[in-house]
């Protein structure tokens, strides 16, 4: 029963298309096939601008996140190989200056936390559940970075970073809705360009549909006026040489009814 | 059996000494660690460096409180040299049997001076100004753990801070050998004595 009313649906929705498609002008169809390209190719590039975007931000995030953690595995190497956690804390205060970071954190070689920061003192919550070797991670809403802390090729301590998304997801929204609106702004430029430039091809074509009625209502006299050098040209070419054919064959018929009627005149 | 008792009472006294040096306390192992890390805060003169395969040398002269603490030291390298722990004699000692031999004494304090590192142990208090002079100029970063040792001379001063080891540094004394110790060493100083005394006393 449904698969029916499904069917019936879907050959009800292409009717409808069918009788749109039938029944539009040359001049709107012109114009439908030009926007449709334009717009499935705008929407394309968007779509692959937005995304080359997406997979560079989140590149260079990592990439900064990254030098900030050497930078304080770096300086709280000290720290930490004196055994100073006020330094190390310290060090890590810097960190304030990153708004995006929430949580910073100096790790000894026993793996245990060393000195933490934690922005706005969030609370222990954001901390990573185990400790990576040098790498970093999408996930939980967070990027994660994770540094050794060298001190002449031994390593000592870790250090990780942790950093919210939310500016990244905020700029891509942003940039998201930039796209969409010069999308819109580029489609009605070529609205109006495309609604232009389809006379190109209407005009001759609405032309030689004009004469074809004059002529169909007997002016044989008219000829059409298209000079292109394109199939139309030769269309128009070849319809007033149908035409000129049509009124010599018609005035042939004429005389010669003329002359049966004078004939049958004479005759009587 | 009261004989038996007293016959392992003293077995057990008199066997103690002979057993091998004890397991270094924590403090200590601790200091060890740091007196490697230092190593790597202080920049000495070229010529005192060298260039070639000369080892590291951490001298350590009076009543060797380490033990085993520089084990897990020895085997490692630092910017490519081997690391060496000498252990001296109390000066006094060295003194009373340079008496006898001059040649030996003076080989002695050639030692202490090609040293990089010199621990100063806390039995040799009274002979700290002589040790700090044989030493001088000759770029050797002198270490000690009593009180008053950076006012004597020396350059770094073990401190203990509530079971906590912490150290106190004379830019004066560092100076004064020619060696250079990097801010971030400065910086955990309980203490800095020296041009930068604007710093004075530090808390934590």
């Amino acid at each position: 029963m449904d698969r029916k009313k499904k069917q019936e649906k879907h050959s009800g929705f292409r009717q409808m298309i069918m009788f749109v498609l039938h029944n539009m002008t040359i001049k709107h169809k012109l114009i439908s096939i030009i926007m449709a390209t334009c717009i499935v190719a705008l929407l394309l590039a968007g779509t692959v601008f937005i995304l080359w975007e997406w997979s560079t931000l989140r590149h260079t995030m990592a990439q900064n996140l990254s030098t900030q953690a050497e930078m304080i595995a770096d300086n709280c190497k000290a720290a930490v190989a004196f055994e100073d956690a006020m330094d190390a804390k310290k060090t890590l205060g810097a960190l304030k200056a990153e708004t995006s970071i929430v949580f910073g954190g100096v790790y000894g070689k026993d793996g245990k936390l060393f000195a933490g920061y934690y922005k706005d003192n969030i609370g222990a919550g954001v901390q990573p559940s185990e400790l990576q070797k040098d790498r970093y991670s999408f996930g939980e809403g967070f990027l994660t970075v994770f540094k050794p802390i060298v001190l002449d090729a031994d390593t000592i301590g870790t250090v990780c970073l942790r950093s919210d998304l939310q500016p990244m997801y905020a700029m891509l929204k942003r940039n998201i809705k930039v796209i969409i609106s010069l999308l819109f702004l580029a489609s009605m430029a070529a609205y109006f360009v495309s609604s232009r430039l389809q006379r190109v091809i209407s005009g001759p074509i609405l032309s030689l549909a004009e004469s074809a009625i004059t002529i169909g209502k007997g002016e044989l006299d008219h000829r059409v006026n298209i000079q292109s050098g394109d199939e139309i040209g030769h269309l128009a070419s070849s319809f007033n040489e149908m035409t000129e054919n049509l009124r010599k064959s018609t005035t042939s018929i004429d005389n010669l009814n003329r002359e049966i009627a004078e004939r049958k005149q004479v005759e009587e | 059996m009261k004989i038996k008792t007293y016959i392992l009472f003293t077995v057990l006294l008199v066997g103690s000494p002979a057993l091998a040096d004890p397991t270094a306390s924590r403090e200590y192992q601790v200091k060890a660690a740091f007196l490697y890390n230092f190593i790597q805060f202080v920049d000495w003169p070229k010529e005192k460096m060298g260039d070639g395969n000369e080892p590291i040398i951490i001298g350590v002269i009076g009543k060797d409180p380490f033990g085993d603490a520089f084990d897990p030291i020895v085997d490692k390298e630092i910017h490519g040299k081997k690391l060496l722990v000498k252990r001296f004699m109390a000066f006094e000692e060295l003194k009373k049997t340079g008496e006898k031999d001059k040649s030996l004494l003076d080989r002695e304090i050639e030692s202490l001076r090609k040293c990089h590192l010199l621990f100063i142990c806390s039995s040799e208090d009274k002979s700290i100004s002589e040790i700090l002079n044989s030493v001088k100029d000759h770029s050797v970063l002198t270490i000690g753990e009593v009180q008053g040792f950076l006012e004597a001379g020396g350059i770094v001063n073990f401190v203990m801070e509530e079971k906590k080891v912490r150290f106190e540094i004379s830019i004066t004394a560092a100076k004064g050998a020619k060696l250079k110790i990097r801010s971030q060493l400065l910086r955990l100083a309980k203490r800095v004595v020296g041009e930068d005394s604007g710093k004075g006393n530090k808390n934590g």
